[in-house]
């Protein structure tokens, strides 16, 4: 019956593809959207730590960067030459006069031992501050007491905070445990300040001005902070370790068995034939957190022979220790 | 014309009369008409003589009748069919066509009141019900009813009562100085929609008991009163004694603070601005472990939002071993239980004044956290706050400080240990491996100072040459020396203001609140 009406047609008001000028008397700011030149990329992804630990290697590449000698160079060279000779001649001399006055030289090996260490842990902080969830103890924090024992030593002091009544039977055999560790001399001493907090995540590391939350990323802190056995940043299987991390979370969380055994499956395949996971010879830092996974959610009747043994090697060197 | 004007003024004035005289006539047959009413309503409809009124005042007659009362906080849906008798104060009424609404408020507790027009209550009831001042006090006999949905506004919002009889037995006056739901409003900045309506700190002073009838005042001196038996207990259970000291003093106990004088007969004396030389005296007197709790004076005159010029003291003192942090432990224990008893037994006072004054929750590590001196200027120098290494604290620098170990430790109490000699007076013992420090502690509520205490020196030799290095006048204080020359054991202690505590406890801003009739430099009344 009726034609569809007709329309006006009407003309753009705005035009939008016509070149203009862009004045040139300002700053020109790159595209802020456009994907990242692959080159610098996982430059900026390397942890802050790191950087300031290599600096060792940063200097090596300063000076192979450099395209000629220094001006200069030379002089600092046979100064430093000098204040090493000095040094050396300074360190026989004490040494003479140490054998004249008879002390004996055991300390020497003190000095050393703090400085390897101390050396390389500059961003260390005195005292640790953990506040951790008492129905969910960080287990992590004995062995890794135990296996730190010669390069750095725990102290830990526990404080029950307000917000807590009563301490779980678990949480309170955990304290014990750590409280009453021996710690050996000469390793440089660490205080560890333990508060028994209801807390949302299972442990807390109180930092200012934001801490870190989670037991395995307490754990990934204080490895990136310090360069002992746990250390896994120069590593080949770095990856793995995050990911064995990540799955340690994780088991925390599970609910039901088969979430659980899942998880299992993947450290007893890590495990294979070795003593220790990740198929190594000697304790790494995801032996600590799957230790305190497993120990935490109760499952270590879960566990098959394999794992279990594995287990019951954590376990007994807490044990024997205490 | 003239004359003409005035005519019409005239009529206008008879007009006017006529009208003032009808007027009048009409108001007199009004009055007449409801004078005839109100008699024939008493006379016709009244039938609840002998149900209200003002009951004769009590002067304890044996002919009294003799009533079992509830309590408004035991009033709950068990109950509901039964008649009970309830005194309390009248919190507000307001009536309503033939009914009447009453609040009737106790501590606390309250319970909304239904006075209903019916067979056995006249409307003369209603309405006398509704003329009952605020604040009297009545005695009520209802029957407990349950309500469909809850009251709003009152604690026990279950149940109300339907009233049978009402008796007023203390009448308040109508004009009331502030009135008390303005007193307990919250306060709350964020909400805008609420009254703004608040009561002056001063006004509610002026008029204290009002005041301390709101719920959170009650509480608030509830709480005061668990401290001080907190106290007492728990060191009663560790073995101390409790010691009662001298208020009138010859002379100034403490160098510094200034004295309160008084006449004292011929000559004058001085009010105690602190136990500590009796208490010390005791602990010479060989009884080991004292506490006392008693009145202290001050006369500082600082107007802060923290300093009274009269305060509750709790102070102990104690003989220890070998080292004086047997005793400062002992104190931070002493704190820890008596937090733990008001977070176990009082949180239902804690939450009432919660909804006044919202305050985060007080928060403490068992045991306590100690810090030393230099750990603390350490934490402040992370923070670009430099304190010099024989300075004090200022009270800004406190809090600062409090803030961050309640950022870094998450509690509220802390031990401050190893105060440098210099800012201690004359009797704190020195650090027995560094000269510039002293076996002296502050400890901390909420980044405020409650107590200060250190160990003493007993040795009366040694506290002379102390005394003399400060520059105090030796015979001034004989006394005080003479009372180690046979021999004391080795002691410290300290002694904290119970109002600041319950302040710093509740997180209320100034200790006025928790000082029932508080004292400073500009008030001393009521």
């Amino acid at each position: 019956m009726k034609a569809p009406l007709k329309m006006y047609k009407l003309k753009p008001n705005v035009v939008h593809d016509f070149s203009i000028e862009i004045p040139k008397c300002m700053y020109r700011l790159g595209n802020i959207h456009e994907p990242k030149k692959v080159d610098d990329g996982p430059g900026e992804q390397v942890p802050a730590p790191k950087e300031k630990l290599d600096i060792f290697d940063q200097v090596k590449q300063f000076l192979k960067n450099c395209p000629e000698k220094i001006p200069g160079m030379a002089e600092l060279e046979t100064r430093q030459n000098r204040i090493l000779e000095q040094l050396a001649q300074l360190k026989q001399q004490i040494s003479s006069l140490k054998s004249d006055l008879n002390i004996p030289t055991t300390s020497q090996d003190t000095i050393t031992g703090c400085f390897q260490v101390g050396l390389k842990k500059t961003s260390l902080p005195e005292s640790l501050v953990i506040t951790a969830n008492p129905n969910q103890p960080p287990y992590s924090l004995e062995l890794l007491q135990l296996l730190l024992q010669n390069e750095i030593s725990l102290i830990v002091t526990s404080y029950l905070h307000s917000s807590v009544t009563t301490l779980p039977i678990p949480a309170l055999q955990l304290q014990k445990t750590l409280e009453n560790f021996v710690v050996s001399s000469n390793a440089p001493k660490l205080k560890v300040c333990l508060i028994w907090k209801m807390i949302d995540s299972s442990v807390d590391l109180m930092l200012t001005p934001s801490g870190v939350s989670g037991e395995v990323n307490l754990l990934r802190y204080l490895t990136r902070l310090t360069n002992t056995q746990l250390s896994y940043d120069s590593s080949k299987d770095a990856l793995e370790i995050e990911s064995l991390l990540d799955q340690c979370y994780l088991l925390v969380r599970s609910r039901t068995k088969s979430e659980r055994a899942n998880i299992l499956q993947l450290f007893n395949k890590s495990l294979a034939k070795s003593t220790w996971l990740l198929g190594r010879n000697q304790a790494s830092v995801v032996d600590v957190a799957a230790y305190s996974a497993i120990k935490q959610c109760g499952s270590s009747k879960e566990l098959n022979a394999n794992l279990n043994k594995w287990f019951q090697n954590c376990a007994s060197l807490v044990n024997t220790k205490c | 014309m003239v004359e003409n004007q005035e005519k019409t003024e005239s009529k206008k004035a008879l007009k006017k009369e006529a009208k003032k005289a009808e007027k009048a006539a009409k108001k007199a047959e009004h009055k007449a008409e409801s004078a005839q009413s109100s008699v024939s309503v008493s006379s016709e409809e009244d039938v609840s003589v002998g149900k209200y009124g003002t009951l004769p005042l009590i002067q304890s007659d044996l002919s009294a009748p003799k009533r079992s009362f509830i309590y408004v906080k035991d009033l709950d849906d068990s109950l509901t069919g039964k008649q009970v008798w309830v005194r309390g104060r009248l919190h507000t009424s307001r009536a309503r066509g033939k009914q009447c609404f009453i609040v009737l408020r106790q501590k606390e507790f309250s319970v909304q009141i239904l006075i209903n027009v019916s067979e056995s209550i006249s409307k003369a009831m209603v309405k006398f019900s509704s003329n009952i001042s605020k604040e009297s006090i009545v005695d009520i006999e209802a029957t407990v009813a349950k309500v469909p949905s809850a009251v709003a506004g009152c604690s026990q919002s279950d149940v109300e009562l339907l009233a049978s009889q009402i008796w007023v037995v203390s009448a308040s006056v109508p004009q009331l100085p502030l009135q008390i739901d303005d007193a307990i409003r919250p306060e709350n900045p964020g909400a805008e929609d609420s009254l703004n309506i608040r009561v002056n700190q001063d006004t509610r002073l002026d008029n204290r008991i009002l005041d301390l009838r709101t719920a959170t005042s009650q509480a608030i001196f509830r709480l005061e009163a668990g401290v001080c038996r907190l106290f007492r207990d728990i060191l009663t259970s560790k073995g101390f004694v409790e010691i009662h000291t001298p208020k009138i003093i010859p002379a100034a106990s403490e160098g510094g603070a200034n004295v309160f004088t008084v006449s004292y007969f011929k000559g004058s004396a001085y009010l105690a601005q602190s136990p500590q030389l009796y208490k010390q005296m005791a602990i010479a007197a060989d009884f080991e472990k004292v506490f006392t709790v008693g009145a202290v004076f001050r006369a500082e005159d600082s107007n802060t939002h923290r300093h009274l010029t009269e305060f509750t003291g709790l102070d102990l003192e104690m003989a220890f071993q070998y080292h004086y942090h047997e005793v400062m432990l002992t104190i931070g224990n002493l704190f820890t239980e008596i937090f733990k008893g008001l977070r176990d037994q009082f949180s239902k006072e804690i939450a009432i004044v919660g909804q006044q004054y919202p305050a985060e929750p007080f928060t403490f590590l068992d045991p306590p956290l100690v810090l030393t001196y230099e750990e603390g200027r350490k934490m402040l120098q992370e923070v670009g706050e430099t304190v010099g290494e024989e300075e004090d604290l200022s009270t800004p620098v406190e809090k600062l400080l409090g803030r961050l170990v309640k950022a870094k430790y998450s509690t509220d109490f802390y031990i401050l240990d190893k105060y440098p000699l210099a800012v201690r007076p004359f009797y704190t013992m020195p650090d027995p491996h560094n000269p510039k420090s002293s076996n002296s502690y502050d400890m901390f509520m909420r980044g405020e100072e409650i107590l200060s205490g250190a160990q003493r020196i007993h040795d009366s030799e040694f506290l002379t040459e102390r005394a003399k290095h400060h520059g105090i006048d030796i015979s001034k204080i004989a006394a005080y020396i003479e009372s180690f020359k046979y021999g004391c054991p080795p002691h410290a202690g300290g002694g904290i203001g119970l109002e600041r505590v319950v302040m710093l406890y509740l997180g209320l801003d100034n200790v006025r609140k928790t000082s029932m009739f508080p004292r400073d430099p500009k008030r001393i009344s009521p």
